[in-house]
């Protein structure tokens, strides 16, 4: 990893994205004082990660590995209990007690953890990290392999925690997830910090300066030869015509609104195109455009 | 750090997993007794000659237990370690504020109660069994056992730290177990001065001594405090263990500045 610096602030999400092998999992290695990094300084709560780790781990709660991290064997208070013990958590029962409230994981004490779902089993998971009321919860793709009601229900469970205060940083490699929890987005690529900023000032800095036209009528020669010469893309359906306008193409659109008009086509609509987180990373990270 | 709460923890762990399977605990139970009444009728020649075997069945019996004792003191920790990692309970471990040695050390601490709990019933059933005749000093049995555990526990750290930067050392840890047992049975006025040094302050050497002393010959605590063997066994066994404490803490810095904490 080179030149990689974030902050994450209380209450604010933070999606961690990047193909495999990019650095995610080695920054919340790096965060979580699993891995010591070579250079520079990791602070929680203005405490150094790698000097003094057992200080800065207090105000912090992970889930790296998912159902992994749990004792299959044990219910999900047993868990808890172990693993709060292991933190040194205070008044453990009665905080166990309020977790098992929050996560809604009362009806299923009575499983080995072994026993119960997925979603559940990650519940159980970010519960233990909950135990020590962290300041900052990193959570390693969060929702993988959950279906879509347990992944909405668990991205509601994150959304809640954020909300209580705690700064959260996730890596996940759906779009979606991210697009819907993180108020910032870093994405990381070859080992480098190669965007971070909220989505809206992603989707400004990378906006795809293409252009959607929408118009009623048939396709005609002209109009072909002038959409061929702009690079545009069309599609015909009942009697419309959708053209997609590639970026830098202001002229582009010029040229073609001229040919509808001289074709005598009906312009329906014009707006520019929009581009999702899915789009900014594609830019970013390179690889084809779906 | 709370080292009380911890292995509170840990114990209550061991236990909840011991009864929450007791098919797999009579299992274990029986093997174990079993396996002694097997060595104890049939295979008597073995002991001949050995420290702790040579006072007869009797020695026999007791040798069994402090073996079994201090193989587990050497191996449970590369076990536990082994098996965390696979599962990936380890890195749910290494993130909490105390360092993984102390997390491991009141682990196998935990363990070593049940196993000594375990034994005692089956000792029990064993000498009713045999008919074997001990001085059961309970107390003193206790304080050499422990002493020889942590001292073999120190040995366990190493390979555990060893464990947590090669990831498969499976046969050194067995390599380990039988140059213990090896070290331990052979003749001490037959070995070279440096060795019969190294083997007599060898925390399992010395208290197969001191528990045949006392549980086979009746030898009071107060008599072997005064020769200065339990002093000499708590000596050396706490340099073992501190040698495997400080070994281990190497082993963690190591494994998380290359971050194969983790890793199998």
């Amino acid at each position: 990893m080179r030149d990689v610096s974030f902050e994450v602030y209380p209450g604010q999400i933070l999606a961690l994205l990047g193909p495999n092998g990019a650095g995610k999992t080695t920054t919340l290695k790096m965060v979580t004082g699993l891995l010591r990094p070579s250079e520079g300084h990791i602070l929680l709560e203005g405490v150094d990660v790698a000097t003094q780790r057992s200080r800065a781990v207090r105000h912090l709660g992970a889930v790296l590995e998912g159902n992994r991290n749990l004792h299959w064997k044990l219910t999900a208070r047993e868990n808890l209990r172990y693993f709060g013990a292991l933190k040194g958590v205070e008044d453990l029962r009665r905080r166990c007690d309020s977790v098992i409230e929050q996560l809604g994981l009362t009806p299923h004490l009575k499983k080995r953890v072994g026993e119960l779902s997925r979603g559940l089993q990650q519940r159980v998971a970010i519960g233990i990290a909950l135990l020590g009321v962290p300041r900052v919860l990193v959570l390693d793709e969060p929702t993988l392999g959950l279906d879509v009601i347990a992944g909405t229900d668990f991205q509601n469970t994150i959304r809640s925690i954020a909300e209580s205060g705690c700064a959260i940083v996730l890596t996940t490699h759906q779009m979606e997830v991210a697009q819907a929890l993180a108020q910032r987005i870093a994405i990381i690529a070859g080992g480098r910090l190669a965007a971070l900023d909220s989505l809206d000032a992603l989707q400004c800095a990378y906006r795809n300066p293409g252009y959607e036209v929408m118009a009623r009528g048939r396709l005609t020669p002209v109009l072909e030869t002038t959409l061929q010469t702009v690079g545009a893309r069309w599609r015909e359906g009942a009697g419309t015509l959708s053209i997609d306008l590639p970026e830098n193409q202001e002229n582009g659109l010029y040229d073609t609104l001229s040919a509808l008009r001289t074709e005598k086509l009906e312009l329906v609509g014009v707006r520019q195109l929009e581009i999702d987180l899915e789009g900014i990373y594609r830019r970013i990270v390179g690889g084809p455009t779906p | 750090m709370n080292l009380a709460g911890l292995f509170w923890a840990e114990l209550r762990r061991e236990f909840i997993l011991l009864t929450r399977y007791p098919f797999e605990l009579i299992s274990r139970l029986m093997w174990n007794l079993g396996f002694a009444l097997m060595i104890f009728f049939g295979f008597q020649s073995v002991g001949a000659n050995l420290p702790g075997f040579e006072e007869g069945q009797n020695g026999r019996l007791l040798g069994l237990l402090i073996t079994y004792i201090a193989i587990n003191g050497i191996s449970n920790g590369v076990e536990l370690l082994g098996r965390e990692t696979q599962t990936g309970t380890l890195e749910q471990a290494a993130l909490s504020p105390p360092p993984l040695v102390t997390i491991l050390l009141m682990r196998d601490l935990a363990s070593y109660v049940e196993m000594l709990a375990r034994f005692a019933l089956v000792f029990s059933i064993a000498i009713w069994a045999t008919g074997a005749k001990f001085y059961l000093d309970v107390p003193t049995l206790a304080l050499l056992l422990t002493l020889m555990y942590l001292g073999m526990e120190g040995i366990g750290l190493i390979l555990a730290g060893a464990a947590l930067i090669y990831k498969r050392i499976g046969t050194l840890a067995q390599f380990a177990v039988m140059l213990v047992f090896g070290l331990a049975i052979l003749p001490l006025h037959d070995l070279p001065p440096w060795m019969s040094f190294f083997v007599a302050h060898f925390p399992f050497t010395e208290a197969l001594l001191l528990l045949r002393e006392s549980a086979v010959r009746g030898t009071p605590l107060a008599e072997m405090l005064a020769g200065g063997q339990v002093l000499s066994l708590g000596l050396d066994a706490s340099l073992f263990l501190l040698f495997g404490i400080a070994a281990f803490a190497m082993a963690e810095r190591k494994a998380r500045d290359w971050g194969s904490l983790n890793q199998y």
